[in-house]
């Protein structure tokens, strides 16, 4: 493939482009860091995942319009910051040994334990109940990034216009749908904010 | 907050979407700080943006991970011919063997406590610290990280049974080869609750070990659904597993 139409084939939204990507290149990818990073097998999986999502993420929100170097030395050069930051971030967490640092996880896992999330839980529900279509047009919009005439002439409306009104109502509906469902939670959330 | 309006839908989407001029978003941050009942609103709309994207790169996650199954399961040989045949012969012969075994071992009893053992995840409890406010938990769970679950297992006894307590009361049960079914099942029955789907992988673990195919079966099928679920690759592989040949 083509650098052309690996970018037009994740333009158009095919996930098989990343995933032929992400199985062409891994165990090179792995190969090479491993003895730059020194991060493990599973370490380094876990970084090319990101890294081929991150490609993924500039190509469809359009910051990466076409390729000046072949597809491979893009890719690692991506996979080298997310593994320089992968590795700092162990290197830290590996030092959060102070008690202020404990203190604010043990802190954290408490309040994890009082309330689970549960307005996330709430949004995940509210969103996977929504129709495909609909779901689909706040992806392509929150997402993807696209622009208003692109979603509309991949939904077939009619215009921008009428393309961002839809978004809106969509959205709209999914707040008053999460507000209804955890009102009991967001009166508390409102309380502890007053007070 | 009015039946579940949003007054302030059109500023809020405006932010969101990047429409503000630098002016506008800096009064409109203050505005945050000032109106609790604004904020509340932003709040549930920007939870639904950024749930959109998590849900996204997940969703991209778990297709590259399904991919890592395919690459690590047959790694890529390119062998001569004569190497071929080599290769070839040597694995009729183990499959001869392991065919023999395989009917062997296949009409004796499986080995229901080997398998559980081979699959139970130790969990590691959580984060103690000097001090804690509540000394007593923090008390039986040092007990139960450091093995010593009868003792572990009187405190959490002691204890108010939250949620938390009653995982580990099951888990320290397990331990101590008592019955951790009631403990666990309650915990995996709780929707609220943060060990709910560690609950679940361990209640199917249990159903197993007390041989009580149906409800295993039942448990497996629902937590191969999870694509998230912390022990993804356990509950893959397990479900490989004979013992539930046929029947998933």
């Amino acid at each position: 493939m083509t650098n052309k139409t690996i970018i037009e084939e994740i333009k158009a939204g095919k996930q098989d482009a990343i995933l032929m990507l992400y199985k062409e290149y891994r165990d090179e990818f792995i190969q090479f860091a491993q003895k730059n990073y020194g991060l493990s097998r599973e370490e380094l999986k876990d970084v090319f995942q990101d890294t081929v999502i991150a490609f993924y993420e500039n190509i469809t929100s359009g910051k990466l319009q076409y390729l000046n170097s072949d597809v491979k030395t893009y890719l690692f050069a991506i996979g080298k910051r997310q593994a320089s930051t992968y590795k700092k971030n162990l290197l830290k967490i590996g030092n959060l040994s102070t008690d202020d640092d404990i203190k604010a996880i043990l802190i954290d896992v408490a309040q994890e334990m009082e309330h689970p999330n549960e307005l996330e839980e709430v949004v995940k529900k509210v969103l996977s109940e929504l129709p495909d279509q609909e779901r689909k047009i706040l992806e392509l919009f929150y997402y993807e990034k696209k622009s208003m005439e692109e979603i509309a002439s991949i939904m077939g409306y009619a215009n921008a216009n009428s393309m961002k009104k839809k978004k809106s109502l969509i959205l709209k509906k999914v707040g008053e749908q999460v507000i209804k469902l955890s009102k009991g939670l967001l009166m508390l959330l409102l309380w502890m904010h007053m007070s | 907050m009015d039946a579940h309006e949003l007054n302030h839908f059109e500023e809020i989407e405006r932010y969101l979407d990047g429409e503000m001029t630098d002016q506008e978003k800096l009064a409109f941050e203050q505005r945050l700080t000032d109106e609790p009942l604004l904020k509340q609103e932003f709040d549930v709309l920007n939870s639904v943006v950024m749930q959109i994207q998590i849900s996204k790169r997940e969703e991209l996650k778990s297709l590259l991970q399904k991919a890592d199954q395919e690459l690590d399961e047959k790694p890529i040989t390119r062998t001569s011919g004569v190497r071929f045949w080599r290769y070839a012969i040597a694995a009729s012969i183990t499959l001869m063997i392991g065919l023999t075994v395989f009917l062997f071992y296949n009409n004796q009893p499986i080995n229901r406590e080997k398998l559980v053992a081979a699959y139970w995840q130790k969990d590691n409890g959580l984060p103690v610290l000097m001090g804690d406010s509540n000394a007593n938990l923090a008390n039986a769970m040092t007990a139960y990280k450091n093995g010593n679950y009868d003792y572990a297992f009187s405190q959490f006894e002691a204890l108010q049974q939250t949620d938390t307590v009653l995982y580990y009361e099951g888990l320290c049960s397990f331990e101590l080869r008592k019955d951790a079914i009631t403990f666990i099942k309650e915990v995996a029955d709780n929707n609220n609750s943060v060990f709910q789907a560690k609950a679940k992988y361990y209640l199917m673990l249990l159903y197993v070990k007390a041989d009580k195919k149906e409800a295993a079966i039942k448990l497996l099928r629902e937590l191969i659904q999870v694509t998230d679920h912390p022990y993804r690759e356990e509950i893959l592989k397990l479900s490989k597993e004979s013992y539930f040949a046929n029947s998933l």
